[in-house]
C-alpha cells in the first residue's frame, strides 16, 4: 500500500516537474499534460449505455462519430467521407474513410459501424438517443467502406443524433471481450485512449499515435500534441474555482456569474464564451384553471422584465430571450423579436381584466370565488431559486402572489410531468430545432410536454419539419411555428445562459466545439 | 463473553434488516424513480416504460425487497441500475478512502486533543489553560466547509503547499483531515482536561502521590486512564460518523469516499447503491459501538464485569 502510495507521488511529481516524462509513445507529441475539472463523475464511458452528465465531457476524445457537427450547426465529414441521401429520403448511404483503426487495432470498417449503430439502437430507452434511433429500421454493411441506412420515413434529425457522442463508434472486438465492463475499458478511434480511472479522483487519457483522421475543423488531424489528458473529479464549484487560480487543473467550466467576474482579473486564465444551444423559460401549466385561459398566460408574460431578471439574477451573465428556440438553432429568427410579449404590466393588468379578473383594493385580482395566485415549481439549482425569487417579486408588482417550490431535478420533472403545478421555470439543452416538439408538440403531453400544451396548426408545422430535409423550408416551418407558439404563450422564454470555459494560458490553441466542448488536437502547452 | 458476542450479533442482524427496510421504503417514497432519473426530461413515454421494465422497476415493491434480501442472504447486493457494476466493487471502492480519512482525523484528534487538553489541565486556572480553551470552543463553532475553504485558500493557493483537492498522495490527506479533525480537536481536548481534573484529587491519586511516586508517572498511568474514558466513548461513536462518509468535506475536496456515493445514489434513485452502503454504515457502527464497549471493560475492569 505504501509502495503504492510513493509509486504515485512519485509519478505525480514527474508529471508536474518534467511535463512529458509519462509515456508519449510514438510520433512527434512534444508532450504536456492538461487537465480538466469535472463536476460529475461519468458512471460509465459506454456511449451506449446510461447518459449522465461528466459522460459527454469525456466521450469525444475517446470516440469518434460518423458526422461531424460544427459550431454553425453544420454537419461536416468525420469517419463518414460522404454520403448520400436517396429520393425519397428514406435510404441514406455512407461512404467511410478507409484506414482508420481503433485503440486496440481493429479496423474501423463498415461491419464495425454497423455493430456499433446496431448497439446503440438495442441498448433502447437507456440512451438518450433512443428515440432518434428509432427511425432507423435497417443498418447494413454494403462493403468494407459503404454503410447504408434505412430509414421507416425521411428524418431531419438524422446527422443530429449520429453526431452526438453517445452515437460514438466503439470497437466490437473489445466489446465482445469485456462485455459489461466495456464502460470502465473503453475503446474507440478518437485522438485519446483510457489510460487509468482512479474512481472518485481522476480519469486519465493518453495520446492515440495512430491518429490521423480529425474533425474538420481542427488544424492538426493528426495525434495530438499533448502526452496526457487528466480529468480531476472535483464536485465543488468554489474549489475548482480555486483549483484553477492554483494551476491544479487547466480547464473549467463556469457557470455562475460572480465566479466570471473573478476569473477575468487573472491574468494566467483566459476566459471563453461557449456556445451552447439552450435557453431558459417560464412555463404555464395550459390545462390548469385559470392558466388555461390564453389572457392569463398572455398577462403574467407581460409581467417578467427580462432586462431586471438577467441583471439580478444572473449579474448580467446571460442574453434576454424572446423566441422558444435558442439563437444558434436553425429556425431562429431576429424578426420574431416583434411577436415578444415584452414587459407591459399595464397591459397584462388590461389583459386581466378582459379574462374577467376585478382587482380588490390589496392589488389581487379574482374572477369568482378564485383568487389568482401560483406555485411555480423549479429545481434547486443555481440559478433558478434566485430566478423564481425574482418572478415572485415581479408578479407581486401586477397582484399576483407566487408561492416557490424548488425540488431536485427528478422530483421536479416527476411533478411537472404530473401537473403538480402552475407555472415552472426549466431550461432546455438540445442541438436541433426538433426540441420544440419534444417540449411542445401535443402527441407528447403527459411526458415531455410537461406544459400541457396542444396547437393542431403547430403540431403540423412541427411534424413537417422533421421530416423535410430542405434547410430552407424547414426553418421557415420552425418560423411558423414559433410566431403560433408565442401568440398561445405556453411559454415565456426568459433567458439564453451563456456559459463560459476557464483556461489557463499556459494552454494554446484550445478550439471550441459544439455544445461547450474544449477539442484538444490542436492543444500545445507551455510550462506552468 | 461469547453469550453476550451472540446476542449483540443477533440484535445487531435484527437492526440491519430494519434499516435496509426503512432506506427502500424511503426511496420509494421519493417522487421520481431510477428510469426518470435516468433517461432525463427529453424520454418519451414509451422509452420511460421500456427504461422501468429494463431496470425491474416494473415489478411490484415488496418483490423487489425480497429479491434483494434474497440476493443479500448469498452475499450478493446486486448492481447498481446506473452503471450496471456490481454494488460491491462500487462501495468497496470508496471504502478505501473513507477509511483512511476517518482513521487520519481520529489519530490527528486524538493525539492533538489529548496533548492540549492534559497542557490546559496541568495549568488549570492559568493564562495557558484559558487561551487553549478558548481556541478549543472557536474550533467547535466555526463551520467545517468554512474552515475547508479557508484551508484551500491559505495553504494551497497563497502558499502553494498542498494539492487543492484530489486523492492519492499524503499531501492529499492533509487539509481534508484537519478540516474535519479541528472539532473533534477541541472537544477532546476539553473531555480530556474535564476528565483530568475529575480525578486529580480522587484519593487513589492522592495515595499514588503519597508512595512517593513521580508526578509524571500518577499523571500517565494512573490518572490518564480515567481520563481516557469519555474520549474514547466520544471518539469510537465519532469513528461511525466518519466511516457513513462526510458529504461536505469530500465535495469540497474532491475526496472518493463514500458520502458522495451515497447523495449520488439518492439523486439517481439507484437503490441498490444507496442500500449497500447504507448496509456497510451501519455494520461499521455497530462493530465500533462493540469495540468501544471491549475497549471500556480493558481499560476500567469494573465495569467490564457489570457490561458482559
Amino acid at each position: 500500500m505504501r509502495v503504492l502510495r510513493n509509486l504515485v507521488l512519485l509519478v505525480l511529481i514527474l508529471s508536474v516537474a518534467g511535463c512529458g516524462a509519462v509515456s508519449s509513445s510514438g510520433g512527434t507529441g512534444n508532450g504536456g499534460v492538461v487537465t480538466r475539472a469535472l463536476t460529475s463523475e461519468p458512471a460509465t464511458l459506454d456511449p451506449h449505455g446510461a447518459a449522465g452528465s461528466g459522460q459527454n465531457v469525456i466521450l469525444p476524445y475517446i470516440f469518434d462519430t460518423l458526422v461531424y457537427r460544427d459550431t454553425d450547426n453544420t454537419y461536416k465529414p468525420f469517419l463518414a467521407e460522404s454520403w448520400t441521401v436517396s429520393e425519397d429520403g428514406k435510404t441514406v448511404t455512407f461512404k467511410l474513410r478507409g484506414g482508420v483503426t481503433f485503440h486496440d487495432g481493429t479496423a474501423l470498417d463498415a461491419e464495425a459501424v454497423a455493430f456499433s449503430l446496431q448497439r446503440l439502437k438495442d441498448a433502447g430507452a437507456k440512451s438518450p438517443l433512443a428515440s432518434g434511433m428509432a427511425i432507423i429500421a435497417g443498418i447494413e454493411a454494403v462493403d468494407r467502406q459503404t454503410l447504408r441506412l434505412t430509414l421507416t420515413s425521411p428524418s431531419a434529425t438524422l446527422f443530429s443524433t449520429l453526431s452526438m457522442p453517445y452515437a460514438g463508434i466503439v470497437s466490437p472486438t473489445a466489446v465482445k471481450q469485456e462485455g459489461d465492463s466495456f464502460g470502465q475499458k473503453p475503446v474507440g478511434s478518437g485522438p485519446f485512449k483510457l489510460h487509468e480511472w482512479k474512481p472518485g479522483v481522476s480519469i486519465t487519457l493518453v495520446r492515440n499515435a495512430d491518429y490521423k483522421w480529425g474533425p474538420p475543423s481542427v488544424k492538426n488531424q493528426a495525434a495530438p500534441h499533448i502526452a496526457q489528458a487528466v480529468f480531476k473529479v472535483i464536485p465543488d464549484a468554489t474549489t475548482q474555482l480555486t483549483a484553477l487560480q492554483a494551476g491544479d487543473v487547466d480547464i473549467a467550466f463556469v457557470n455562475q456569474p460572480e465566479q466570471v467576474q473573478t476569473l477575468k482579473q487573472d491574468k494566467n486564465i483566459q476566459v471563453i464564451e461557449s456556445p451552447l444551444n439552450s435557453l431558459i423559460y417560464l412555463g404555464f401549466n395550459c390545462q390548469k384553471p385559470p392558466f388555461d385561459d390564453v389572457r392569463v398566460r398572455q398577462a403574467l408574460s407581460h409581467a417578467v422584465n427580462k432586462a431586471e431578471l438577467v441583471q439580478t439574477a444572473l449579474g448580467g451573465v446571460g442574453k434576454e430571450a424572446f423566441a422558444p428556440l435558442s439563437p444558434t438553432l436553425p429556425g431562429f429568427d431576429p424578426s420574431l423579436k416583434s411577436f415578444e410579449l415584452s414587459y407591459d404590466p399595464a397591459r397584462a393588468k388590461s389583459l386581466l381584466a378582459e379574462a374577467g379578473f376585478t382587482q380588490a383594493a390589496d392589488g389581487t385580482w379574482t374572477r369568482g370565488k378564485d383568487r389568482l395566485s401560483g406555485l411555480l415549481l423549479t429545481s434547486s439549482r443555481a440559478p433558478n431559486d434566485a430566478i423564481a425569487t425574482i418572478l415572485q417579486s415581479q408578479f407581486k408588482a401586477i397582484g399576483v402572489p407566487l408561492e416557490i417550490r424548488l425540488l431536485d431535478s427528478t422530483a421536479a420533472m416527476n411533478a411537472m410531468s404530473k401537473g403538480q403545478y402552475d407555472l415552472m421555470v426549466w431550461r432546455y439543452d438540445w442541438n436541433d430545432a426538433d426540441v420544440l416538439n419534444i417540449y411542445l408538440g401535443s402527441a407528447n403531453i403527459g411526458r415531455t410536454n410537461r406544459v400541457f400544451y396542444s396547437n393542431k396548426a403547430v403540431d403540423d408545422l412541427l411534424n413537417t419539419a422533421g421530416r423535410t430535409m430542405d434547410d430552407k423550408a424547414r426553418q421557415q416551418m420552425y418560423v411558423d411555428a414559433q410566431k403560433q407558439i408565442m401568440a398561445d404563450a405556453p411559454w415565456q422564454p426568459l433567458y439564453v445562459p451563456i456559459d463560459y470555459t476557464a483556461v489557463r494560458t499556459r494552454i494554446q490553441h484550445a478550439v471550441m466545439g459544439p455544445m461547450g466542448r474544449v477539442l484538444l488536437n490542436d492543444v500545445t502547452v507551455t510550462g506552468k | 463473553m461469547i453469550r453476550y458476542l451472540l446476542q449483540r450479533l443477533a440484535g445487531g442482524i435484527m437492526v440491519l434488516v430494519a434499516i435496509s427496510l426503512v432506506t427502500f421504503l424511503l426511496l420509494e417514497q421519493a417522487p421520481g424513480d431510477a428510469a426518470e432519473a435516468l433517461v432525463g426530461e427529453s424520454a418519451s413515454a414509451a422509452q420511460l416504460a421500456a427504461a422501468r421494465h429494463q431496470m425491474g422497476l416494473d415489478v411490484p415493491l415488496l418483490r423487489r425487497y425480497a429479491d434483494f434480501i434474497a440476493g443479500i442472504v448469498q452475499g450478493d447486493l446486486g448492481r447498481s441500475l446506473v452503471s450496471g457494476r456490481p454494488v460491491t466493487t462500487l462501495v468497496a471502492e470508496r471504502f478505501g478512502a473513507t477509511l483512511e480519512l476517518a482513521l487520519a482525523t481520529m489519530v490527528l484528534s486524538l493525539v492533538a486533543g489529548s496533548a492540549i487538553g492534559l497542557l490546559a489541565a496541568a495549568h488549570q486556572g492559568g493564562y495557558l489553560d484559558l487561551l487553549l480553551m478558548s481556541i478549543a470552543t472557536l474550533g467547535i463553532s466555526l463551520p467545517t466547509f468554512w474552515v475547508a475553504l479557508l484551508l484551500i485558500l491559505t495553504f494551497s493557493l497563497r502558499l502553494g503547499w498542498l494539492p487543492v483537492a484530489g486523492a492519492g498522495s499524503p499531501a492529499h490527506l492533509v487539509l481534508p483531515a484537519v478540516s474535519l479533525a479541528l472539532p473533534t480537536i477541541s472537544v477532546v481536548a476539553r473531555l480530556m482536561r474535564a476528565g483530568m481534573l475529575d480525578v486529580k484529587g480522587a484519593e487513589y491519586v492522592r495515595t499514588a502521590h503519597s508512595k512517593g511516586l513521580s508526578p509524571r508517572h500518577v499523571w500517565q498511568v494512573h490518572m490518564l486512564r480515567n481520563g481516557l474514558n469519555p474520549v474514547i466513548t466520544m471518539l469510537g461513536l465519532h469513528l461511525g460518523h466518519l466511516l457513513g462518509g462526510t458529504f461536505i468535506v469530500e465535495t469540497i475536496f474532491g475526496w472518493p469516499g463514500l458520502g458522495r456515493l451515497v447523495v449520488q445514489s439518492v439523486f439517481d434513485r439507484d437503490y441498490p447503491v444507496l442500500i449497500g452502503a447504507v448496509l456497510l454504515i451501519a455494520v461499521m457502527y455497530q462493530i465500533l459501538n462493540l469495540a468501544v464497549d471491549l475497549i471500556h471493560a480493558i481499560l476500567d475492569p469494573r465495569l467490564g464485569k457489570e457490561a458482559l
